[in-house]
């Protein structure tokens, strides 16, 4: 850009315009690749967390799932290394805000959800535990869905809007009416020494696995390319 | 009656910054740079005369090892660059009729 000083009005305004819709795409590319690798993390950290309790059948590999934000902060700054620091707007703090409140809320839940339900199984008898017991996924995949729903706002891409409502509402009903226990079932048998490796480790990721890469990896690779 | 356009924000330089800058808490001079598509050379005076004017700041720090120039807009700029936009809005509202 050169230093003229003889510019119309129309002009200026061209210009006031074109710089704040620049910056507009920058937040939503530096968002994508956020987004990208949050998404890419969650999927990783789901089939490892999965394999574990499929090998292990110990489900206290679910707390591993602490590490996540830790993860996702360090694969952030490495994708990100080199390049100008995208600066922090009104639209990207409320990106982090978002997803830092769902960070909060999802962990909390998750641990305290995994906690009581290794206390109640010690304590109480199996069918009382059976009916006491928290599921800790479903809640967490509604948060999910309703930050990707609000950042699909924030950002405008209906893209996203959409990939939150179904993906969180979708995996809300399917994990209140079991249909991953069920589905075990009819693949393995309750019996079978693989059932709690297939119903704690292996569905669960799959699930996770799915809406991550639903909700972050395909909207970040979206806005990242756009 | 045409509002007098302030001279400091009538060029394309200062005003691309400044459109930048509204819209960020602050940012880095590279990333000015890149969006705007000015030298470093010329882009380092257009902000000194932002900054002589009050309407930035202009912040000197580290990253690391490597020195790194912080820029974000002051009220006074905030100020100037609404009378701006007013002023341009009287322009264009003759322009119309």
């Amino acid at each position: 850009m050169e230093e003229k000083n003889n510019m119309t009005a129309e002009r200026s305004l061209e210009i006031i315009t074109e710089q704040i819709e620049r910056s507009r795409q920058m937040v939503a590319k530096d968002t994508g690749l956020s987004l990208y690798v949050a998404g890419l993390c969650t999927m990783g950290m789901a089939i490892l967390i999965g394999i574990l309790i499929f090998f292990t059948t110990n489900t206290a590999w679910y707390l591993m799932y602490i590490l996540l934000p830790i993860t996702i902060f360090a694969a952030d700054r490495y994708a990100k290394r080199g390049k100008p620091k995208v600066p922090a707007s009104l639209v990207s703090s409320m990106v982090d805000k978002t997803w830092q409140a769902f960070g909060i809320f999802a962990l909390a839940y998750l641990v305290f959800g995994i906690l009581y339900n290794m206390l109640m199984s010690h304590f109480e008898q199996p069918e009382v535990y059976m009916r006491m017991m928290i599921q800790p996924l479903r809640v967490v995949l509604l948060l999910m869905g309703i930050t990707i729903t609000i950042n699909g706002y924030i950002l405008k891409s209906r893209w996203m809007v959409w990939c939150g409502i179904v993906g969180g509402i979708g995996g809300f009903v399917w994990e209140s009416f079991y249909v991953s226990e069920t589905l075990t079932v009819w693949l393995v048998p309750y019996t079978h020494a693989s059932y709690i490796g297939f119903a704690h480790g292996i569905i669960p990721a799959f699930i996770v696995t799915v809406l991550a890469f639903i909700g972050l990896t395909l909207p970040g690779l979206k806005l990242k390319n756009s | 009656m045409f509002k007098p356009l302030d001279p400091l924000l009538h060029s394309e330089l200062r005003l691309a910054v400044v459109s930048l800058l509204i819209s960020t808490e602050e940012a880095e001079f590279p990333y000015i740079k890149e969006q705007t598509g000015a030298t470093a050379g010329n882009l380092s005076v257009q902000i000194d005369k932002l900054s002589a004017a009050g309407y930035i700041e202009v912040e000197k720090t580290f990253k690391g090892k490597k020195p790194c120039t912080l820029c974000h807009i002051t009220p006074v700029g905030l100020k100037a660059f609404e009378d701006y936009v007013k002023a341009l809005k009287s322009y264009l509202n003759v322009k119309k009729t």
